[in-house]
């Protein structure tokens, strides 16, 4: 059994990649988007922190493991969102769970500059590597 | 010691003397300083001074003096600001009295001065009327040019008034002034218009000799019709009467140039007096008019205030009939027993109406429950109620176990004897409660009702009887009583009339469905719990912080009262066809994954059976009512329903939570979705439970003080299909 919400943080072939799991429960607590957004930013931050990289990367992979979703966790990406995109880098949301997409296309995500919702972590990683300069 | 007393005593002696040797001097050597003038400065000098007192004093000093004291006037303007309102009133007062009659420049610094800064304090304020009034017609272009240069609305509007009053408010200077009938300040447009409006009332009476005044007159006419606001046209009858007859008088003046009017207007004089007659016919109309209004306006007033005394006298009656009640009558909240609780939750009506309770043990382990309404209101009530109480206590509680109707016979016997024939009926139930019995005895009230475990529908208990107190001693009479097994888990309501007859804004009873409904939400509470929904529900229908009658709800849970709220897990019950389902939500701890799971399942095959619709966007906005319903409109262990209905065109989704919502038009209404953007989100402020509503329903609102939130999605047409509304 999970814990109530779990938010862990990797990097792998030159992109961070943030993965988020929660019961159903968490998203009917109230204040769940500010603790979302204020855990999976600060989350960002410290895998920022511990590449030792000179300028942001120009693309971050948020992976979605729980089964549920709604207006909360649409506010948490829309966070992580802002932050990756004033580095002008662009957000891989993927497994965004299918039954509540409505409520994200809704809020108008899919519209945003530098925002891409995609299926597999696989083909995520196969196009945010392409954003990512080759290492010298 | 002694030394430096006298030397400070002869150092103050040399001062004054010093000082009148001084002031002889310069009067002696300037012949033109009189006395008056040298006590004028004296107290100008005066004006100055840290007490408060002298400054008051040499104030008061100046006006005695009068128009002798104009030098005084720019101290006396300064002492206006004076942060003493002794001094800003008396300065006031001393410059009424020293400009009066004068003319010019001090006159308008006068009274600019003194409207310039309306002062705070109305004792200040009618002085600086007096003053002003006092200083005469000169003060009237000064006010008109203070209305013309100053903005401080209070300013304004106390010269606006002032103009109705001043003496030398002409016709010349009304009509300088009529700008004023545009004002943008209401007050000050009205009062102008009041004192222009009196301006040529007064010329009028001059006749004739007002002609000189016909083209200032045709101005302020010009004016009036000009002005933008209807509420003006009233001060404009004097003025068109005024100007009526004095363009048919012009002509006639204009020929006898040599002759005096009166012989000119001799041919005339039938129709001039026609005209003046007619002018004096308007005129008596519009004051008569103006009178009768006021005198309505006066009788209004004068029926409020005695609306208010009445309601004054009769708040404090109740408040002695509460204490009164309060004081005798004990009302107990809570009893536990083995294999049963009761509890009981009590509401003041608006004014006190004689529902009391209780209840007591007997030796057998049964509890006797009494719940009384006394006949009435007020005082009498309260009275009535307290003795009725204190002969019930005594007589029920004798020790010898007693069937219910027996004791109901007992009682009206004692009341009967201890308090005489009563002159206002006494109503009320006596229960038996045992552990797996109850037996009831009923004499007017309500038949309690028995909700049976795992059953929405109650069973009533009829008992019907005569109310005690009318004399079952007198004739036979012989009340029937019912008696009923029950079970662990069959809870047992009794309530008073109060409860049934609460109405709703549109006249309906909460009446027994709204107790069946309460009870639903609350089933598995504590008694206590049941007993307050049973109550907190009955004003929210009706709307009333007070009801109009004493509400009073007793309730008997038999066996424990259910499992650790807490630990409730979430209870879905379906009811659905093909065009409605309903869905009874218990908020617990398993809640979202529940919903999430079983309920998620039942609404989308419920919506699949209808092409036209989004499964997917219905559920999503279902799931953020749903998540607000738990996490802001109920507490654990209470119910949410969630109905569906669809009609040929429309699925109507309605969530209704226990708690009030009363500021939901701020994220729901009109104004909330004007603010959201069409495409991509701006700030986070764009995204929300409430923003993902109003993007995944077509309409949103809320009813019941926002318990109620109701969604409606529309059906999408399919491609050639026709009489379908298509939308984006």
């Amino acid at each position: 059994m999970i814990e109530q919400l779990q938010i862990k943080g990797e990097w792998r072939d030159g992109v961070p990649i943030l993965e988020i799991d929660y019961l159903p429960a968490q998203m009917f607590q109230p204040r769940t988007s500010q603790l979302l957004s204020e855990k999976l930013i600060s989350q960002y931050r410290s895998l920022l922190a511990e590449s030792g990289l000179d300028v942001p990367p120009p693309a971050c992979v948020l992976v979605i493991k729980a089964t549920t979703a709604g207006s909360p966790l649409v506010r948490a990406i829309f966070a992580v969102y802002e932050v990756i995109h004033a580095d002008s880098g662009t957000l891989f949301c993927v497994n965004y769970p299918v039954a509540y997409l409505e409520s994200l296309t809704s809020l108008g995500l899919t519209a945003l500059p530098g925002f891409k919702l995609m299926n597999t972590l696989d083909e995520t990683l196969e196009e945010a590597r392409k954003l990512v300069p080759p290492i010298a | 010691m002694r030394r430096s007393t006298r030397s400070v005593w002869t150092g103050l002696l040399l001062q004054v003397l010093g000082s009148a040797v001084l002031v002889a001097f310069q009067g002696a050597g300037n012949p033109q300083v009189t006395a008056t003038d040298r006590q004028v400065q004296g107290d100008i000098e005066s004006l100055s001074s840290k007490s408060w007192q002298v400054r008051v004093s040499a104030a008061q000093a100046l006006a005695k003096i009068g128009p002798e004291a104009m030098q005084a006037v720019p101290a006396l303007l300064q002492s206006t600001r004076d942060r003493y309102s002794s001094v800003r009133e008396a300065a006031t007062n001393a410059l009424g009295e020293v400009v009066s009659g004068s003319t010019g420049k001090v006159v308008s610094d006068t009274v600019s001065g003194l409207l310039g800064r309306c002062d705070d304090r109305p004792e200040v304020r009618a002085a600086a009327r007096a003053a002003i009034l006092r200083i005469g017609a000169g003060a009237a272009p000064a006010i008109v040019e203070v209305l013309r240069s100053n903005a401080e609305i209070t300013s304004r509007r106390f010269a606006a008034e002032l103009l109705a009053e001043v003496d030398g408010f002409t016709v010349g200077l009304a009509a300088d002034a009529a700008f004023l009938l545009n004002d943008l300040d209401n007050d000050v447009k009205s009062r102008s218009a009041v004192a222009i409006s009196r301006a040529v009332e007064k010329c009028a009476l001059l006749g004739p000799a007002c002609l000189p005044q016909l083209s200032a007159i045709r101005v302020i006419g010009k004016a009036f019709a000009a002005a933008a606001d209807a509420s003006l046209r009233q001060y404009e009858l004097p003025v068109d009467v005024c100007l009526s007859y004095l363009e048919f008088m012009a002509p006639v003046a204009a020929k006898t140039r040599y002759q005096s009017i009166a012989e000119a207007a001799a041919p005339y004089t039938f129709m001039v007096c026609v005209v003046a007659f007619l002018g004096v016919v308007v005129i008596l109309i519009w004051g008569y008019r103006t009178i009768k209004a006021k005198m309505v306006i006066i009788e209004g007033l004068n029926r409020e205030n005695l609306e208010i005394r009445e309601q004054k006298t009769l708040q404090e009656q109740n408040e002695i009939a509460r204490s009164v009640l309060k004081r005798f009558v004990t009302m107990p909240d809570r009893e536990q027993r083995p294999g049963f609780t009761i509890a009981a939750a009590f509401k003041d009506a608006t004014a006190v109406s004689g529902d009391f309770y209780n209840w007591f043990n007997r030796s057998d382990g049964s509890v006797c429950i009494y719940l009384v309404d006394v006949e009435g209101s007020g005082i009498d009530a309260a009275i009535q109620a307290t003795h009725a109480a204190n002969v019930l206590e005594r007589t029920l509680t004798r020790g010898d176990i007693q069937k219910a109707p027996a004791l109901l016979e007992n009682a009206d016997h004692h009341m009967l004897q201890e308090l005489g024939q009563p002159n206002i009926a006494v109503t009320m139930n006596l229960v038996e409660i045992y552990p797996n019995l109850v037996r009831l005895a009923n004499a007017g009230m309500p038949p309690p009702l028995l909700f049976r475990h795992g059953q929405a529908q109650p069973q009533q208990l009829q008992a019907a009887g005569v109310y005690v107190g009318g004399g079952y001693g007198r004739f036979r009479v012989e009340p029937r009583s019912v008696e009923v097994s029950v079970n662990e888990g069959d809870l047992l309501i009794l309530f008073s009339d109060g409860v049934l007859e609460a109405r709703d804004s549109f006249g309906g009873l909460f009446g027994r469905p709204g107790i069946e409904s309460a009870v639903a939400r609350a089933r598995d509470d504590e008694p206590g719990t049941i007993a307050k929904n049973i109550l907190s529900a009955a004003a929210a229908s009706s709307g009333d912080s007070l009801p109009a009658d004493d509400q009073t709800v007793v309730v008997v849970r038999f066996g424990g009262y259910g499992p650790n709220r807490a630990g409730a897990q979430t209870l879905i019950e379906v009811s659905s066809d093909e065009s409605e389902a309903d869905f009874t939500i218990t908020n617990a701890a398993d809640c979202a994954a529940v919903c999430d799971l079983v309920l998620q399942a039942a609404v989308r095959g419920w919506i699949g059976k209808t092409a036209g619709y989004s499964p997917g966007r219905i559920w999503c906005a279902i799931w953020e009512a749903l998540k607000n319903a738990v996490s802001h409109g109920s507490n654990r262990g209470e119910v949410i329903l969630l109905k569906l209905r669809r009609s040929r065109d429309l699925i109507v989704v309605e969530v209704e939570q226990p708690t009030e919502w009363r500021n939901w038009d701020e994220f729901l209404g009109e104004a909330a979705r004007k603010r959201l953007p069409d495409g991509a989100p701006r700030t986070a402020a764009d995204i929300g439970g409430t923003a993902a509503l109003l993007k995944l329903a077509d309409t949103v609102t809320a009813s019941m003080l926002g318990r109620r939130l109701t969604l409606v999605f529309k059906r999408v047409a399919a491609p050639n299909e026709k009489g379908i509304t298509t939308h984006d």
